[in-house]
Parts: C-alpha cells; sequence; structure tokens
C-alpha cells in the first residue's frame, strides 16, 4: 500500500501546550522527517495552525493522537501527498479562472 | 515482538521528570505555589506561636504534652490546607476546562493540558498543607530535646525558633518580589510579635 509522503492539516488548538511542544511530539514519530507549524489566527484562547509533516511512512493514525493529546481538533486534511515520489500540485487552464475569481 | 529495548530506570525518571515540568508550565501553577506557601506558611508559625503562648499562659510544663498540642494543631491545619484547596484548586481548573472546550468545540478529557489540571491541584494541595504543617513541626522542635534544657527554656526557644521562620520565610518573599530581604523579613516579624503580644495580653486579662 502507498505510503503518506506529505501532510497538511488545519488545526484548532488551546494555547497549552504550545506550538513547540506540539512539533517537538510530531516529529518524534517514525515516519515523520520535518515539521512544520504556521500560525494563522489567536485569540484569548485558542489558535488556529497548518501543521505540515513529512516523511517516508506517515501513520495519520499517530498523527492524529499526537494533536488530540495536545487538545487540538483536526478541522481538515488540506493536502495530502502519497507514493514512491513527491509531486506537487499540478497546473490547469481551469485554475487561471479560479484564480482571477479569487 | 517489537525489538524495542526497554528504556533503562535513569531515562525513566528522566522522562517522568520532563512531564512533570511541562505540566508545571501548562498549569501555570509556579505562582499559585508561591503564594499559598508564604501565605499557610505564616498562618502556621503565627498560629502555632498562638498555641504556644496559649501553652506558657495555661502553665504546661509537660513537654510531651506541648508536642503532642502542636502536632495535633499542626495536622489539623495540614489536613484542612491541603483539602479545601484540593476541592477549590479542581473546581477552578475543571470550569476553565469545560469554558476552552467551548472555544475548542471537543473534549479535553485525557489530553495533555487535563492532566497537568490534575497535577496542579495535587501539587497546591501538598503545598497549602504542607506549609503550616512543616511551620509547626519546626517550631516544637526545642521540646524534643529537653534533656539538654528545661521546659520553661524550651518555650523561649521554641518562640526563637518561630521568629526565626518568619525571618526566612520574610527573606524569601523580599526575593519573590525582588524588594530588599531584610525589609520583608522585618515585616514578618513585626506581624508576629503583633500576634504573640496580643496572644499574651489576652491571656493576662483572662488570668
Amino acid at each position: 500500500m502507498s505510503q503518506i509522503r506529505r501532510l497538511v492539516l488545519d488545526v484548532l488548538k488551546p494555547h497549552q501546550p504550545t506550538m513547540l511542544t506540539l512539533a517537538t511530539r510530531l516529529g518524534d514519530l517514525e515516519g515523520v522527517v520535518g515539521v512544520d507549524i504556521t500560525l494563522f489566527e489567536i485569540d484569548n484562547k485558542v489558535e488556529n495552525i497548518k501543521i505540515t509533516l513529512e516523511g517516508e511512512d506517515i501513520d495519520f493514525q499517530d498523527v492524529s493522537e499526537v494533536v488530540q493529546d495536545a487538545g487540538g481538533s483536526i478541522h481538515s486534511i488540506d493536502k495530502v501527498s502519497t507514493g514512491r515520489r513527491l509531486i506537487e500540485e499540478a497546473e490547469t487552464p481551469q485554475d487561471a479562472g479560479a484564480r482571477w475569481m479569487r | 515482538m517489537s525489538g524495542r529495548a526497554r528504556p533503562s530506570f535513569t531515562a525513566r525518571i528522566r522522562a517522568y521528570y520532563r512531564t512533570l515540568r511541562q505540566y508545571h508550565e501548562i498549569s501555570e501553577v509556579g505562582e499559585i505555589t508561591r503564594r499559598y506557601f508564604s501565605m499557610n506558611g505564616f498562618d502556621g508559625v503565627l498560629t502555632t506561636l498562638g498555641v504556644l503562648a496559649g501553652a506558657y499562659l495555661g502553665g504546661v510544663d509537660d513537654a510531651r504534652a506541648v508536642v503532642v498540642l502542636i502536632l495535633t494543631t499542626a495536622v489539623a491545619m495540614g489536613v484542612s490546607g491541603a483539602y479545601g484547596s484540593y476541592m477549590v484548586e479542581r473546581a477552578e481548573r475543571g470550569r476553565a476546562l469545560r469554558e476552552l472546550e467551548e472555544s475548542t468545540l471537543t473534549s479535553l478529557a485525557d489530553t495533555t493540558i487535563a492532566e497537568a489540571s490534575r497535577y496542579a491541584s495535587v501539587v497546591v494541595s501538598a503545598v497549602t498543607g504542607g506549609a503550616p504543617f512543616l511551620a509547626a513541626v519546626v517550631t516544637v522542635t526545642p521540646f524534643l530535646l529537653t534533656t539538654a534544657w528545661s521546659v520553661h527554656t524550651a518555650y523561649f526557644l521554641a518562640f526563637g525558633v518561630a521568629f526565626g521562620e518568619l525571618v526566612l520565610l520574610g527573606a524569601y518573599l523580599g526575593h519573590v518580589s525582588r524588594e530588599s530581604l531584610w525589609r520583608y523579613a522585618l515585616r514578618l516579624v513585626v506581624g508576629g510579635a503583633i500576634a504573640l503580644a496580643l496572644s499574651f495580653a489576652l491571656g493576662e486579662g483572662v488570668g
């Protein structure tokens, strides 16, 4: 079965534990080679972050458990890449129209 | 069968210590414990001073009786502090967790933050109960050595030990507030002196 090589998640979490702790725990997971967490929004109780993970064989269940243990909830899986090689999203003529609308 | 070796005892202790430190940071329990340690330590010393003054004025000249008197008071203060603060802390942190769940729209039970809240309740209760208990037990130590001196001398040594504790507590508060250690120590000693003077005045008045 194909392994997950890249995963991008939209997560809502409380301030504690911090992004530092969450990133460290995700980085310690087997199959994860790199972690990136970006802050999108923040209020006095919670923060909305984007988590990007890359690796050889990312286990979504493990990632989900770490996020939940930190009090976070995965709102959506924004991107997933699998297979033997990482590829980027392909440009299509329809994208130009969609970009114009944006 | 997993090929992973079980971590050594030292590694497990270090990991446990790291977890507790994390709970400590998440629950922000440092400030509360400093506050309760100082407040309840002061309460413990002054309560013990009052009991000692009462025993002295009441003519209790049996060292064992004084030790029992102080230790039972110490236990009562300890249990009261620990139990009461555990209930209060648990209630407040439970409320904070419920409010946070309204923002995250997910249950926070079985998460690190919930475990940190439980850790905080236990630590605060241990400090709140332990501080006055320890203060009282230390004050009564001269009565354990009445082979070396008389009970009458032990009373005054115990008063001295109590004021010594106030000096140390004051110095600690001065350190916490980054102000003059001696000024804080003096303030606490004055508080203790007032409490002792009032106890003696009351005792003489009743007598």
